[in-house]
């Protein structure tokens, strides 16, 4: 299998895991109106009070609960700001994160100057399913926090698809004025949704800092926070897409860490990449054709063209992979452009955004 | 001009004392903060005030590190004028920084004024070019400018790490950096200050304050600016088309940004390139304009307050073993409760009806009308 083997698997949800966790809980909150862009801010303020619980108490458990408090802290801020006070709620995350970022780094440089390493959280093989070959080893042999994590998702899945509350959120986010005239309140949909996220960013948050490696640093989510505000606009503010997007940024962040230690590209990352962008390419070939043409008309203008070339010279690569290696810093900045290539050919059916995305609820009196 | 009215003075008072009171409330969290950590807040205000004022140096740094808060603060008054919210300061730093070095470094021969003037265009057109992505993807795309912004700075980032690591490395030790910059490229500084820390960029700072206001309230490319900002309806029926301006002013801001990426280099106390040299400049300067109201002219006295807060927090540092991320936190504290006032300002206003002065900012609209375009 080259380097697409059993631990390449397993890193990949390793990496997807706390991403795909602060990812859901951010599309709880866009549904519902609310554009958390603090959510970095977020997991720092949860990863760094789930290391402070740690290194008082010394039990995970404390520690979890310590992310998902602090993640909480910053969730009340961000509702305060924008649910009561209404500010904008785009400067209002850039506050957090800055913050965020600030607070945690301070306390960690005053009250916990020595670091402090804690043993990571332990796999847990469940009894018969590990033992299949493959499957076994990847998806059985995890830690609770995936277990966990895989739960919250479906969790949410049903929360938003088939509960009253799950229609409520999608209706406070699409139209406001009618939730409210229905008798749902926008202010109290509005601050759950809101504290879901900060709940489920905190706990993504101390997952990378007490559950991962076992140790806090200085800004150490890394723009985790960023990606998944992104899958959650690349997945189209649907869960499914969100998983989809995740997966995909896991995989590029897992292949970076793989080749590290190897010279030249090997073939299975251009096929891979190739295949990857085929649908990416018959996304943005079905959007333009039902403009005027046909299929072959779409396919020769330019944005097409080039993302049809472009999975050719691949598909060349993949067959005879060139002599060529590519930085690390440039690997690491991968799922970004992922990312925005993702958004641009995507861009047709932004429509399904939340309507009142990033607008504040002013309920008119007169 | 006419007259300011008692009305338009009785506001501006208004403004000022609630900035002032930002200000007073963000000292005492400080020195709460500081008497938590056992520090004495005198002491720490001496140690403070010799950092940044003290001595004609140390002042002199300070002024000059204002300018690049300065030129990020304009970069978002520019896109906020015309309703556009691009957060992609920090990346557009990094890559007009990254553009101006990469031209610097090859000027070995060029006389002063011309490298100067090189490495300054470098930098503004390298900021543009990476704002402009954000445009494109905005304005043909649909995609949101802050997300595109947020996601290009994480690019940015690694783009330098890349840089000084590969191309543009050059320091002799194999250290991440590169050359240094040779001395023809250097900003010139005032000969009258000690130790040349006050750099003649500062000069910037009234001179673009001011072209900037004129170009706003003087000029047409001004009025579509702030039609496109206003109403997007009333603005297309004005024969102005906001995608284009959108697009013009996200370039601009861009070429501000990136100026602001030339001059940390060019005229800071370390010419050559190194990771980390953007120092939280783009976040910063977010906040240097929110703090002035949008108002180029306050952003000035805004920017040489965060520069005196990353001057002092530094010596602070240095004297008292202070954590210097105290002014990150500071920093941090000082948007929220400009937010706070500014949203309490809006609530007082809107409850005394005799003066329907215009809002702030209106951010509904935003995101539709983003969406007609994208479609």
């Amino acid at each position: 299998m080259g380097i697409f083997d059993v631990a390449f698997l397993v890193s990949v949800l390793t990496i997807a895991a706390p991403v795909l966790l602060a990812a859901t809980g951010e599309l709880v909150s866009q549904r519902a109106g609310v554009m958390n862009v603090g959510l970095e801010g977020i997991m720092l303020a949860g990863a760094f009070s789930a290391y402070a619980a740690m290194t008082v108490t010394e039990s995970l458990l404390i520690g979890f609960l310590g992310g998902i408090t602090g993640g909480l802290v910053g969730a009340v801020l961000m509702g305060a700001l924008v649910i009561e006070a209404k500010v904008d709620q785009i400067v209002a995350g850039i506050a957090i994160g800055v913050l965020g970022y600030g607070v945690t780094a301070f306390l960690d440089q005053r009250l916990l100057p020595e670091p402090h390493t804690f043993e990571p959280l332990e796999r847990l093989a469940i009894p018969g399913l590990s033992a299949i070959p493959v499957l076994g080893d990847v998806v059985f042999r995890q830690d609770l926090f995936l277990y966990a994590t895989l739960l919250i998702v479906a969790g949410t899945a049903f929360a938003l698809y088939r509960t009253t509350w799950g229609i409520n959120l999608a209706a406070v986010g699409e139209t406001p004025v009618a939730a409210d005239a229905a008798g749902v309140s926008v202010r109290g949909v509005r601050w759950a949704a809101v504290l879901v996220s900060g709940a489920m960013a905190g706990a993504a948050g101390a997952y990378v800092s007490v559950g991962d490696v076992g140790v806090f640093r200085e800004d150490m989510t890394g723009g985790r926070g960023y990606l998944a505000i992104a899958a959650v606009l690349f997945g189209m503010w649907r869960l499914r897409g969100v998983v989809l997007a995740v997966t995909i940024f896991a995989c590029t962040d897992a292949v970076q860490l793989r080749l590290q230690s190897i010279d030249a590209i090997p073939r299975e990352v251009w096929l891979v990449a190739a295949l990857l962008l085929v649908p990416v390419v018959v996304r943005a070939l079905a959007s333009v054709r039902s403009v005027r043409g046909g299929p072959l008309h779409a396919a020769l203008r330019p944005g097409p063209a080039g993302g049809v070339l472009i999975v050719l010279l691949l598909a060349v690569f993949a067959v005879r992979p060139p002599d060529m290696s590519l930085p690390a810093s440039l690997w690491l900045a991968m799922p970004y452009v992922l990312a925005l290539v993702a958004l641009a050919a995507a861009g047709a059916s932004r429509h399904q955004a939340p309507s009142a995305l990033t607008i504040p609820y002013v309920r008119s009196e007169a | 001009m006419t007259p300011p009215s008692a009305a338009a003075l009785r506001a501006l008072g208004l403004r000022l004392l609630t900035q002032l009171a930002v200000a007073l409330v963000t000292l005492l969290m400080a020195a709460l903060i500081l008497l938590a950590i056992g520090v004495s807040p005198t002491v720490a205000a001496d140690a403070f005030w010799a950092g940044t004022f003290g001595s004609p140096t140390n002042a002199g740094t300070t002024l000059t590190q204002a300018v690049p808060l300065f030129l990020v603060a304009l970069g978002w008054i520019v896109t906020d004028k015309a309703g556009r919210l691009q957060v992609g300061f920090p990346g557009q730093v990094v890559i007009g920084g990254c553009a101006a070095a990469a031209v610097g470094l090859q000027c070995e021969n060029v006389p002063a004024p011309l490298a100067v003037m090189l490495c300054a265009a470098a930098g503004m057109l390298g900021g543009a070019l990476w704002a402009g992505i954000v445009a494109w993807l905005w304005a043909s795309r649909g995609v949101l400018e802050i997300v595109s912004s947020l996601l290009l700075n994480l690019v940015a980032i690694q783009v330098l790490a890349w840089l000084v690591r590969g191309p543009l490395q050059g320091s002799l030790d194999q250290q991440p950096q590169s050359a240094d910059f040779p001395e023809s490229t250097r900003w010139p500084a005032f000969p009258s200050v000690p130790g040349l820390t006050l750099s003649y960029d500062v000069l910037l700072m009234p001179v673009l304050a001011v072209g900037l206001i004129v170009v706003l309230s003087r000029t047409s490319f001004g009025f579509s600016l702030r039609a496109s900002g206003g109403n997007v309806t009333a603005a297309r029926w004005q024969g102005i088309d906001p995608v284009r301006t959108g697009v013009r002013a996200i370039a601009l801001s861009g070429a501000f940004a990136g100026l602001a990426g030339a001059a940390l280099l060019f005229a800071g106390s370390a010419p050559w390139l190194s990771e980390g040299f953007e120092a939280g400049i783009g976040f910063n300067g977010i906040a240097v304009a929110l703090l002035a109201r949008n108002s180029p002219v306050g952003a000035m006295f805004t920017a040489v307050v965060f520069a005196s807060l990353n001057v002092g927090g530094t010596s602070l540092q240095s004297l008292l073993d202070v954590p210097s991320t105290l002014t990150s936190v500071l920093q941090g504290a000082v948007i929220v409760l400009v937010l706070v006032a500014a949203a309490v300002a809006v609530r007082r206003r809107s409850t005394t009806p005799p003066e329907p002065a215009p809002a702030p900012a209106e951010p509904s609209g935003r995101v539709t009308a983003a969406a007609g375009q994208g479609a």
